[in-house]
């Protein structure tokens, strides 16, 4: 059984036999994961070990050369990244550059002005996006001048500004002190209580053990274990 | 101050904000003003001839409002001159073709004539974008200089039979006299110019602009914010090319001609120099700044090699201050710096160390 499922409900996400080749070598390789309406999944492993670019897969920005992505039942392995993005999925990057010459807040805005919502709705995600995340006291603060934790916290505002159905976030603790990494999961939970499923990645199980109850360890491309994330972290 | 550095692309840069707060969006009042300055500058006048060179001005302006829309999507181009001459060349031939009663209908024929400007302006535009839809900024810059070139060769080697009635060095079209006289002109390129700076600013705050802005920072994370880069992008070539071919039509019906000179270097320099000179933050100054050159350069007759040489000058002095922004929404006359005090533009276009602190 693939982390997420368990239900009768069919996955949000369902991902199969993705194949991906770098030049001579595999990225992934057969892998395959589900992922249920507002559950939470960890995808760890060491540098290198295909969790960017599954997320680069599920997010459009690579086409695999095997397998099938299908997010709420539609086949969108051949869409393109902004097809995708409108359809509900949201994404964070882990080495994004801050944006230069931006408000927090119109940073934030334009996640939602992407996601295609009115002018009402939008500024009513991203007022509650900013109070999910702590940032309100920075909504007009130049984006780029964020310390490393809170502009963490901006890429994670954006994802929740775009009122996703699935978010994908990249390594959203890499490099952050104990303090910030704790705000930031403190995050995610909010999220997680709002109903959104996610994949976030990195590579320490017991920081997202708070979060995600299921994951799945990659190493050299392929799935090396699945299960629930107590059980990955005691292995 | 406070201090951050990034990754963009292969280069690293270091951001500094005073006091940490972002510039806003281009505030309404701010382009209305903008707006206002032809209007305010016609009033106060009463000669002919400054009635002329008000209205070659605010066509000038619009041409510069025109590509800031390149600007905000973080690819301008060296090559506008091209809708812009696509636009005086449509309006040309269209002046030739289109036979209305002078006695019932005349007033029509400028707007008809800059109808045609626009649709030419925003084809050309749209070839510019698609040729250069995948490529770098530095790319697009030398690929539009190149369709400038190209532009001005065609031009000159037209020898259609339309064409007859030349009295310019061979190879120009003359349109005949702007009906109204000069303070026509002078109004309607004031009319054309508030329009465009009020359009623009629209465009900019719109969900295409802020598209467009967020492409330009990075492509990557405006696709998974639910932007298509490469539509947005083309869609302001095309958007930026139709005013500018309003811009161009306007000028040759007040100027009553047009010649290959309007596919020209200095043109697609001019636009660059005001708009550095105005700020490419915002949308007003550019304006201003095209609209008060555009009127010195005609008060002062100033021949086009040394126009040239003055506004390659103004690129010069902008990339030597600011190398890394120039030419992108983000520049500064300001020197970027660090949290010590210490100038980074150079440094930070070559890659040094002294820009990787931060992140």
């Amino acid at each position: 059984m693939m982390p997420g499922a368990g239900g009768a409900a069919p996955p949000l996400l369902c991902v199969r036999g993705i194949d991906v080749r770098a030049g001579p070598a595999w990225r992934l390789r057969d892998v395959a994961i589900d992922v249920q309406a507002g559950k939470a999944v960890a995808v760890l492993g060491a540098r290198g070990s295909g969790k960017t670019a599954l997320l680069d897969v599920i997010s459009g920005f690579v086409r695999p050369e095997q397998g099938r992505v299908a997010f709420d039942g539609r086949d969108v392995t051949r869409w393109p990244p902004h097809r995708i993005a409108r359809a509900g999925v949201a994404r964070s990057f882990q080495n994004a550059a801050a944006p230069e010459g931006c408000a927090v807040v119109d940073a934030v805005r334009a996640a939602a002005v992407g996601r295609g919502l009115g002018h009402h709705a939008a500024a009513r995600l991203v007022a509650e996006a900013l109070a999910a995340t702590g940032l309100e006291a920075d909504a007009r603060r130049e984006a780029a001048s964020l310390p490393p934790d809170r502009l963490r916290l901006l890429w994670i505002a954006r994802v929740a500004a775009a009122a996703p159905r699935l978010a994908l976030l990249d390594e959203p603790l890499a490099g952050l002190a104990p303090a910030g990494a704790g705000r930031v999961i403190s995050v995610l939970r909010r999220l997680e209580a709002l109903g959104i499923a996610m994949i976030v990645t990195g590579h320490d199980p017991e920081a997202l053990r708070a979060v995600c109850p299921r994951a799945v360890l990659l190493r050299d491309g392929r799935i090396a274990a699945a299960g629930r994330l107590a059980d990955l972290a005691r292995a | 101050m406070s201090a951050t550095a990034t990754q963009a692309g292969t280069t690293t840069a270091i951001y500094v904000t005073g006091g940490g707060v972002a510039p806003a969006a281009p505030a309404w009042w701010m382009a209305a003003a903008g707006a206002a300055v032809p209007f305010a500058a016609a009033a106060l006048l009463r000669d002919h001839f400054a009635f002329a060179v008000l209205a070659a001005a605010a066509a000038q302006a619009l041409f510069v409002v025109s590509w800031l829309l390149l600007v905000a999507g973080g690819r301008p181009s060296l090559g506008h001159a091209v809708p812009y001459g696509a636009g005086a060349y449509a309006a040309a031939v269209l002046a030739r073709h289109v036979s209305l009663d002078a006695g019932t209908a005349a007033g029509f024929l400028p707007a008809v004539l800059t109808a045609g400007g626009a649709l030419a302006g925003a084809c050309t535009g749209g070839v510019q974008g698609a040729l250069t839809r995948r490529l770098s900024p530095v790319w697009v810059a030398a690929v539009t200089l190149v369709t400038v070139t190209a532009a001005h060769g065609l031009a000159a080697m037209w020898t259609s039979p339309v064409m007859r009635g030349i009295n310019d060095g061979g190879t120009a079209i003359p349109l005949g006299p702007f009906p109204g006289g000069d303070r026509a002109a002078m109004w309607v390129g004031a009319a054309a110019m508030a329009a465009g700076v009020l359009c623009v600013a629209a465009i900019v705050r719109s969900r295409s602009g802020v598209g467009l802005r967020a492409t330009a920072h990075d492509p990557r994370a405006a696709a998974a914010l639910g932007f298509d880069a490469s539509r947005l992008r083309l869609g302001a070539f095309a958007a930026a090319g139709a005013i500018a071919g309003v811009a161009g039509a306007l000028a040759a019906q007040f100027a009553g001609r047009v010649a290959p000179g309007v596919f020209s270097w200095n043109a697609s320099v001019f636009v660059a120099a005001a708009a550095l000179l105005g700020c490419p933050l915002a949308i007003a100054g550019p304006a201003v700044a095209g609209y008060v050159i555009g009127a010195l350069v005609q008060l002062a007759d100033v021949t086009a090699d040394v126009q040239l040489l003055a506004f390659a000058t103004v690129l010069l002095a902008a990339g030597m201050r600011d190398p890394q922004y120039v030419l992108t929404p983000w520049f500064l006359w300001k020197r970027r710096t660090t949290p010590d005090g210490n100038g980074i533009g150079r440094q930070a276009a070559r890659g040094s160390p002294a820009g990787i602190a931060g992140l």
